[in-house]
């Protein structure tokens, strides 16, 4: 089992609407992981019907009985997160701020600090219209804690392969360079990069590179909107070339991609053969990249 | 006035709407203006920008350091730590950084005070003199870089955001790039600013993620605008989202495969064209008004 991911650094490259294409070209061969939790569109194209739903849990938050406090203050004076603010005689925790390093309740002379176990997100694996199974999360209001979700949608999807015994699991990367981004590649064994070029798709390009050979994983790219500017479309496939990226692909620009979302489709699917072909030939590239090796 | 500008989805135009605004305010309106790039992790707004460097200056933040020397190995640290950022091998003692909160319960709580708190790199902040083409205005315009291989964004965003604070003056217009998405960096950046300004494009993909950032706003009572980019007459998918939800849209910035170009060679948009700089004007009234309700109310 091969496991592929889709990253761009920059968003608005149309990294979702590519995992979505190989998700349909690679049907039932493949495990989907949505691993884009902050922005988790995939399951806007790929219709799918929920199999399993679990919660996610991660995290703790510092809750005051206000029954208990003697308002000593103790727990205001250790908080390095300002997390903490006097209400009434007694104190009580700001749950946006608190991030849950239970300091206070160590400390609390009356043990009146209780840390709560936090529900991070819910986690989804559900069949989709393409024939094949899609792991996704959805994320709680402003939890931090994306990168272990990510984490975890990768074991389910992992499990999910092992047990239909697929070809290839799909992961829809997150973007920036952060935590998340890394949780997304560790362990892959290739990264699709699709970026555009501007100036803005070449300087997160060079960011998430750099992320990338930390791991030492092989990698190709796909340009998207490859005509809107010439000279950086040239810029680019220099670049590629002297860190010997394979170019996957150079798409034009066209509308057929916010067309097929609002359509609830990949792109594939869609009547565009200049588009269409070009999907195509890179995932066909991609499956040469990552042949298992003869039994 | 500190206005961030942020959106669910990313690629959706912030970076666009933040430059073209801060320079229109400054060039247009004539306004003191300064722009905070909070997207660390890919911060951009220095595609579009020419300035000389005032000042460079490393951030840090605080995490422990083990020494061995006054080490009693009680294991006490690791038992404290919530983030598994410390672990115990019985004779000695490792940190994690990137695992590591800086929440100083080891080191205060270390009976033999063998974790002292030291500086730990994290990113760079840079004071431009941001300059216009063609034109003699200036303005501020402070990075925020996070270090690649660090993992940590959010304290970076506070860092950034501290030093503008530090910079800025008080009756300025103050506006943040702010990192996409609806977790940590996004809600650092929303969590300091007076008001927002969400970008969102009218495709099924930016209306799911517009609604997590309203309900992440919302969650926070932080007051907010909607900004559509990439607009199409023809698709109501935002229009009817927020007319359902109570939203004001203050302008609209129209699906132009001509800026698609400008932009891509790191080009501001409102001089080149008309539709953009009208409606930069109606973002920067918008603000006008808010910040005279805020000022009276």
């Amino acid at each position: 089992m091969k496991q592929i991911v889709i990253i761009s650094g920059k968003g608005g490259t149309g990294k979702t609407s590519l995992t979505a294409s190989f998700a349909w070209l690679a049907g039932k061969n493949t495990v989907v992981a949505d691993c884009d939790v902050d922005a988790a569109d995939m399951h806007l194209v790929t219709a799918p019907e929920t199999l399993e739903k679990r919660d996610f849990f991660s995290g703790y938050e510092a809750v005051i009985n206000p029954e208990t406090c003697v308002g000593c203050g103790d727990c205001v004076e250790v908080c390095h997160f300002d997390a903490i603010e006097p209400e009434g005689e007694v104190y009580k925790v700001l749950p946006v701020e608190c991030e849950g390093c239970g300091y206070c309740a160590r400390i609390c002379p009356v043990e009146a600090i209780e840390m709560k176990l936090l529900k991070a997100g819910d986690i989804f694996v559900a069949r989709t219209r393409m024939d094949n199974l899609l792991v996704h999360a959805r994320l709680g209001i402003g939890s931090d804690m994306s990168g272990k979700l990510v984490a975890e949608v990768r074991k389910e999807a992992r499990q999910q392969a092992e047990k239909t015994d697929v070809e290839y699991i799909l992961i829809d990367g997150s973007p920036g360079i952060g935590c998340p981004v890394t949780a997304s590649v560790t362990g892959t064994d290739y990264v699709v990069l699709v970026t555009e070029p501007t100036l803005s798709g070449m300087h997160d390009l060079e960011r998430v590179l750099k992320v990338v050979q930390n791991f030492g994983i092989p990698a190709g790219c796909v340009i998207n909107k490859a005509d809107i500017h010439t000279e950086m479309a040239g810029r680019l496939k220099a670049f590629l070339k002297e860190q010997s990226i394979e170019l996957l692909a150079e798409i034009p620009y066209s509308s057929v991609f916010s067309k097929a979302i609002n359509a609830g489709k990949s792109v594939v699917e869609m009547e565009d053969p200049g588009v269409v072909g070009r999907i195509k030939k890179a995932w066909e590239i991609i499956i040469q990249r990552n042949v298992e090796p003869e039994k | 006035m500190k206005i961030a500008i942020a959106s669910g989805k990313g690629g959706t135009g912030k970076t666009t709407l933040s430059v073209n605004l801060t320079a229109w305010i400054r060039e247009i309106a004539d306004r003191p203006v300064m722009l905070v790039d909070l997207d660390v992790e890919e911060p951009n707004t220095g595609m579009f920008l020419e300035g000389t460097v005032i000042e460079r200056s490393v951030r840090y933040r605080k995490i422990p350091r083990w020494k061995q020397e006054t080490c009693i190995l009680s294991g006490e640290c690791a038992g404290v730590c919530m983030y598994n950022a410390i672990a115990f091998l019985g004779n000695s003692v490792m940190v994690f950084p990137e695992l590591c909160h800086g929440c100083y319960a080891c080191s205060d709580l270390c009976p033999s005070h063998s974790l002292p708190m030291v500086d730990d790199r994290i990113g760079e902040v840079t004071l431009y003199q941001a300059s216009l083409p063609g034109s003699r205005k200036v303005f501020p315009w402070i990075e925020g870089r996070l270090d690649i291989g660090r993992e940590m964004a959010t304290p970076m965003i506070a860092r950034t955001i501290r030093y503008a604070e530090d910079h800025g003056e008080r009756s300025q217009i103050i506006l943040f790039d702010a990192p996409p998405g609806t977790s940590c960096p996004m809600m650092e950046a929303a969590k300091r600013s007076d008001y927002l300004l969400l970008v969102a494009e009218p495709t099924r993909f930016g209306l799911h993620d517009l609604g997590l950032a309203v309900k992440t706003l919302k969650e926070l009572g932080k007051p907010f605008a909607v900004v559509v980019n990439k607009d199409d007459p023809a698709i109501t998918l935002i229009d009817d989202f927020c007319a359902t939800e109570e939203i004001r849209i203050v302008a609209r910035i129209p699906h132009l495969r001509e800026a698609a170009g400008i932009y891509a060679g790191g080009g501001l948009l409102y001089g080149k064209i008309p539709e953009v700089r009208r409606e930069m004007e109606k973002v920067y009234r918008h603000i006008l008004e808010i910040s005279e309700e805020t000022k009276t109310g």
